[in-house]
């Protein structure tokens, strides 16, 4: 074999792929069509089969194409993976779109997001206070800045206007807050500890529940929030999605997943409740990362890495905001796997947590969740 | 095998798919799987690129209602080729018997002769994935595939000169080091 002129000096640089990431962009001048490159044999040949066959070239197409595919499409396998955005999902969507809809009619025909003047309620069982300015009083309404608390023996379910409505379970103390204090909300109570179940329809961020670990917005849903007497919170999604949110962090928990959060730190990432412990506990353990109160744990990450179940890009999805730039680009890669980007979605946009970016991917299998 | 690329012929054939006409994604499918299996070889042992492509072809078609683009189907299922492929080697996998074992070779189909040009043409694979990664692709797709410089470019969205340059750099490093190899 001839050892053949450079085709370019230098060494190779970055160069003009059109694709999503930098695998291919090795560029430089580009050699001519006709440029002598193996020792007087012409590139033609390697370019386009033009010119006159190169030696090297042609035996390496006739070693090497022993290795060229021919087989055929095993159409078997499609019969047993039905595309994805099934009949299901999509009728999913729709009911919900209509419960949706129906529900931001009724709360337009209710008077829109005027403040309320107090919420009515009813006991469910035992003697729920409601603790005003005043002191403890009875009664089965609830005004603003009053909390209803119920004690061990206590529960009771409050109308939220015509939007829907939330119970109160033993053990539990809410507080109703000035809504004009928070953007968009309509209605914004306080869970300061026990559970709630709150059952919603209404246009997104309307219905908000802060907690001592964040606010849970709302985006038309059935959720469930428990605060215990740390004030750690945990919020589980049966219908619809909640936002999660704090100064810190936003997260999405969709209907089958759930997230915890402790005050005065980021929210956790959302979990579908059907993972395996090992898996949350990973989740957990990286968690613990984001406000540097633990290093990043690097079996717990693998562990997270491992899944193999594409819904579980909800999890890695959220895991992109890591602040450790290491853990994102791991991320990046095995989500990629499991969703691979669209075009146009550049692994250094997501590194640098570029929003677009982030929510074009997220369009790409959220719709699934 | 087709590998003319058209890519605004793709986005019919794109929509058929997603309306589950097997017809079209056949069609899609010999479009596209030359370049499809060019980027699995590049990267993984060719018995697994084999099974591979059935597994992208299969997580396209599941999958189709995710693609945007509908006229850029193969540079996405060059993508989905490139992440099995990555996938695939973060799993523990044996290391295969070399084929230049009798044992091995009498397990192999047909005349001890192919086994031996399985064998060279591995050798020769092996150097080429070791060279860096636009330069293997490219040359595989050009080599293994038998794809020409333009066809390549259509196929990954790269330019011509870039095509034009990794085919030619690859070439010579790829001389260089199987000269060294005492390649004849």
């Amino acid at each position: 074999m001839t050892a053949p002129h450079p085709p370019a000096a230098g060494a190779p640089d970055r160069g003009d792929a059109s694709g999503d990431d930098d695998r291919h962009a090795i560029q430089g001048p580009p050699p001519s069509a006709g440029a002598a490159g193996n020792g007087g044999s012409d590139e033609g040949y390697l370019w386009d089969r033009s010119g006159p066959p190169d030696p090297d070239v042609v035996a390496l197409e006739r070693s090497l194409g022993v290795h060229r595919w021919a087989g055929t499409l095993d159409e078997s396998r499609l019969a047993d993976a039905a595309p994805e955005r099934s009949l299901r999902i999509l009728a999913w969507r729709l009911a919900a779109s209509v419960l949706l809809a129906g529900g931001a009619a009724a709360w337009w025909f209710a008077g829109g997001a005027g403040v309320p003047v107090g919420y009515a309620f009813e006991v469910l069982g035992g003697s729920p206070l409601v603790q005003g300015a005043a002191g403890p009083r009875k009664g089965d309404r609830l005004l603003p800045g009053e909390r209803l608390v119920c004690d061990d023996a206590a529960s009771a379910r409050v109308t939220i206007g015509d939007i829907g409505s939330i119970v109160l379970e033993p053990g539990t103390a809410l507080r109703v807050d000035d809504p004009a204090a928070v953007a968009d909300a309509g209605h914004l109570l306080y869970l300061e500890r026990g559970t709630l179940q709150a059952t919603i329809l209404a246009p997104p961020r309307v219905f908000q529940v802060g907690t001592p670990a964040g606010m849970a917005v709302d985006l038309g849903c059935v959720y469930s929030a428990t605060v215990d007497e740390g004030g750690a919170t945990r919020l589980r999604v049966t219908f619809g999605q909640v936002a999660f949110e704090t100064g810190r962090r936003h997260v999405i928990v969709p209907h089958g997943a759930s997230i915890g959060a402790v005050p005065g730190r980021s929210p956790g990432t959302p979990v579908w409740d059907d993972s395996p412990q090992r898996y949350r506990d990973g989740v957990g353990k990286l968690d613990m990362s984001y406000d540097r109160i633990a290093p990043v744990s690097e079996p717990a990450l693998a562990q997270v890495l491992a899944t193999e179940r594409r819904k579980d890009s909800l999890t890695l999805w959220h895991l992109l905001d890591h602040p450790d730039r290491s853990v994102r680009a791991r991320v990046f890669d095995r989500l990629a796997e499991l969703v691979p980007a669209p075009e146009g979605v550049t692994r250094q946009a997501c590194l640098d947590a570029e929003p677009a970016s982030l929510a074009r991917w997220k369009d790409e299998f959220d719709w699934a969740w | 095998m087709d590998t003319a690329h058209h890519g605004s012929e793709d986005g019919p054939l794109v929509a058929r798919s997603r309306a589950g006409e097997r017809p079209a994604f056949r069609a899609l499918y010999e479009r596209h799987v030359g370049a499809v299996h060019g980027v699995l070889v590049s990267r993984v042992a060719p018995q697994d690129a084999d099974d591979l492509v059935q597994d992208v072809f299969v997580a396209a078609w599941r999958g189709l209602s995710s693609l945007r683009d509908d006229d850029h189907v193969g540079a996405w299922l060059m993508g989905i080729a490139r992440n099995l492929a990555r996938r695939h080697h973060a799993r523990a996998r044996p290391t295969p018997l070399p084929l230049a074992d009798p044992a091995v070779e009498a397990l192999v189909d047909g005349p001890a002769g192919r086994a031996a040009d399985e064998h060279a043409a591995g050798e020769i694979l092996d150097q080429i994935r070791a060279l860096p990664e636009a330069y293997r692709e490219t040359l595989v797709l050009r080599l293994v595939e038998g794809l020409t410089g333009p066809e390549i470019a259509a196929a990954t969205g790269l330019t011509h000169g870039s095509v034009r340059v990794n085919l030619s750099r690859g070439m010579k490093l790829l001389r260089d080091v199987l000269r060294k190899e005492g390649w004849p």
